[in-house]
């Protein structure tokens, strides 16, 4: 079987505990199994593809990942069984879920719009918006720190440091 | 002889102002860093490696070095003032500097915490400078056999000794070794799990690793909890211990010291540990343990002491053999790699000047940490007051474009981001990020140490050549004692019952 297929198998089964979970009396342990699950899985997914690695001597290419995998799987295992036995402590609910999925897609957006934008328009933006999700009071203040960081980052790594920062649509303008 | 030859011209190598310049503005950072919660030396530390990469490798080292210094006194400024440790190993520095403070008495606080830790921190790095040059000489002798015995033994305390889960400590250290398999073989020269993509050939780099994991992440951990609220520092009394007060705590200067270092020494141990440990010790033989808690200068003096001497003596293992003995030594490491050295014994054959360099910069960080602390405390308390929705999008900032600068690379900034999101779902439900770290770090001296053992004498030899026997046993020792003394309790527990 390839290891994509394999991969996508794997994938299959994760969501199908993950949805058991949710709607079983394990529910509040859902992370906690999840994880050592995903682990298991990768690591088998891992184990697939050592078995394409060319030169099967002593200590070969695929040793030291297998030993690794094998210790994953074992420890994981463990540690679900644990957690079946309800020896796992139950990890408190995120308080501030909307908050910290904003700032993650927050980041990753900027992340990704360094590449068509450039550095210095993505990050202006992206301090601002960040400082506004943190409710940080001083409103006008924000568009000078966010501001005052561009020039910093202009003077200090563009120009000083000869950090080739992506410009994107605006490579030609410096 | 050869050791104050060279530790003399370390000395006077340190007279040139761009070495002093670097030095203060190390331990100014510091300090800084150490003193604002949620920033641990080792995100301090992390958040400027990428930046001394255009550095020369001598002053990019001393620069980090004294920011991991003067970090451990930093932690107790807003330990003492609002009962908030900078970074855990101040921890227990607030049982008794903020009851100092609400006595009107901060100044006393934070001079015995600043005394303390200068003091502290000279003694680690005078063990350091003694220490380390005989071991580097017998780790020269060291097989690959005996290396991988000791990395696998720095792994082991590091996951035992770390506190919560030691099976998940163990599996964080899994992943991040298994994380190093990605990319060309160092052997055999083909590539491992690069599922086509020629972006993985050279495998995941270490900086976007600690960025992820030690900055990026901590921002996530705090957003989760996010308040709103600042920090509010108020003024502060200035008035320092007398030299009557500091003669009395001598001794337990001194005794925190020693027990601070050899802590240390011991990978993974650290300095939150150390520090513990010399409060307890100092309450026992304390003439007057019903005054801890209440405003001990003792108290405040042995947690400080204890915490900086232990970064001299955490770096012993890391500079003679290569083995990070904690999270800020990991990304030291990094910070070696990145200039093309290799931390361990050929390190103070190869480049004696940086060595003797560090050895020389980590004993002048603390007179600069004492000078810069007495008279700078006030400035660090306004600085301090920044707002967290001014510092989070900064410490995201500085690591995008530090991860950026490296290898101008936006994949590098992407598996910052994908670090990040994974070490806070591990810290969230119990793997700690720092093992996961020491794996990526380890991982190519592990994997090269043992195929290069086994090559030379097969399978055999790991029982055969002594020291990597007796290092692997002990590692399974420490690994499983944690276990074993649960286990114990329980039955006790059970018993009991």
């Amino acid at each position: 079987m390839s290891p994509i297929l394999f991969a996508m198998g794997a994938l299959a089964v994760l969501v199908g505990i993950g949805i058991l979970v949710r709607f079983s009396g394990m529910r509040q342990h859902l992370g906690n199994i999840l994880i050592p699950c995903c682990l298991i899985a990768l690591s088998l997914v891992f184990l697939a593809i050592t078995f394409r690695f060319s030169g099967e001597e002593e200590a070969g290419p695929a040793a030291i990942p297998r030993l690794w995998i094998f210790l994953i799987l074992v420890l994981s295992s463990i540690i679900l069984g644990q957690i079946l036995r309800g020896k796992d402590e139950v990890v408190p609910r995120i308080k501030r879920t909307g908050l910290l999925a904003l700032v993650m897609v927050t980041l990753i957006s900027y992340f990704l719009a360094i590449s068509y934008i450039g550095y210095f328009l993505s990050t202006f933006l992206f301090i601002v918006l960040l400082l506004n999700m943190l409710s940080y009071r001083k409103k006008l203040l924000i568009y000078f720190i966010a501001g005052g960081w561009i020039l910093f980052s202009y003077l200090v790594f563009y120009k000083l440091l000869y950090i080739q920062l992506p410009l994107g649509f605006f490579e030609g303008l410096f | 002889m050869e050791l104050f030859g060279n530790l003399g011209a370390a000395f006077v190598s340190l007279l040139d102002w761009q070495t002093i310049l670097t030095m203060v503005a190390g331990v100014i950072l510091g300090i800084l860093g150490g003193a604002m919660p949620g920033i641990s030396p080792s995100t301090a530390v992390a958040l400027l490696v990428p930046f001394s990469f255009t550095m020369d490798a001598r002053l990019a080292l001393i620069l980090l070095i004294a920011i991991y210094q003067a970090a451990n006194y930093g932690g107790s400024i807003t330990a003492v003032l609002i009962n908030t440790p900078g970074t855990p190993a101040a921890a227990a520095t607030c049982f008794d500097g903020y009851p100092l403070t609400q006595q009107g008495k901060a100044g006393k606080g934070l001079g015995t915490a600043l005394v303390g830790s200068c003091l502290g921190g000279a003694f680690g790095a005078i063990i350091l400078i003694f220490f380390c040059v005989p071991l580097a000489r017998a780790a020269l002798k060291f097989s690959p056999a005996a290396y991988f015995g000791l990395a696998i033994f720095g792994l082991a305390t590091v996951a035992s000794l770390g506190g919560g889960n030691v099976l998940k400590a163990v599996v964080a250290v899994l992943i991040g070794l298994l994380i190093k398999t990605i990319g060309l073989d160092p052997i055999a020269g083909i590539y491992r799990f690069t599922f086509g993509s020629d972006l993985l050939y050279d495998g995941f780099a270490l900086i976007p690793a600690l960025m992820g994991l030690f900055a990026v992440s901590v921002v996530f951990e705090k957003v989760e909890k996010w308040t709103g609220l600042d920090r509010t520092l108020e003024k502060i009394d200035s008035k320092l211990p007398s030299l009557e007060e500091f003669w009395k705590i001598k001794g337990t200067i001194l005794r925190s010291s020693i027990v601070g270092t050899i802590i240390g020494i011991f990978p993974g141990a650290g300095a939150t540990i150390a520090s513990f440990i010399s409060y307890d010790m100092a309450k026992r033989v304390s003439k007057t343990p019903e005054k801890f808690g209440k405003g001990a200068l003792e108290g405040v003096a042995a947690s400080e002491a204890a915490n900086s001497s232990s970064v001299g003596g955490a770096l012993i293992p890391l500079l003679a053999l290569g083995i990070p003995g904690s999270a800020t030594d990991a990304v030291l490491i990094g910070a070696f790699i990145l200039h093309d050295l290799v931390p361990g014994p050929l390190l103070f054959r190869d480049h004696p000047g940086i060595v003797y360099g560090i050895f020389a910069s980590l004993v002048v960080a603390n007179i600069l940490v004492l000078l810069i602390g007495l008279y700078g405390n006030r400035a660090f308390i306004k600085v301090v007051s920044v707002s967290d929705a001014v510092l989070y999008p900064f410490i995201l900032v500085v690591a995008m474009i530090g991860t950026y600068s490296v290898n101008n690379s936006l994949f590098d900034v992407g598996s910052c981001i994908g670090f990040g999101i994974v070490g806070w779902i591990l810290k969230r439900y119990g793997y700690p990020p720092a093992p996961v770290v020491l794996g990526i770090v380890l991982g190519k001296l592990i994997e090269y140490s043992f195929r290069r053992g086994v090559i030379m004498g097969g399978y055999a030899v790991f029982f055969t050549d002594r020291l990597a026997f007796i290092v692997l046993l002990l590692a399974m020792l420490s690994l499983s004692y944690p276990l074993i003394r649960a286990g114990w309790g329980r039955l006790k527990k059970g018993r009991q019952g």
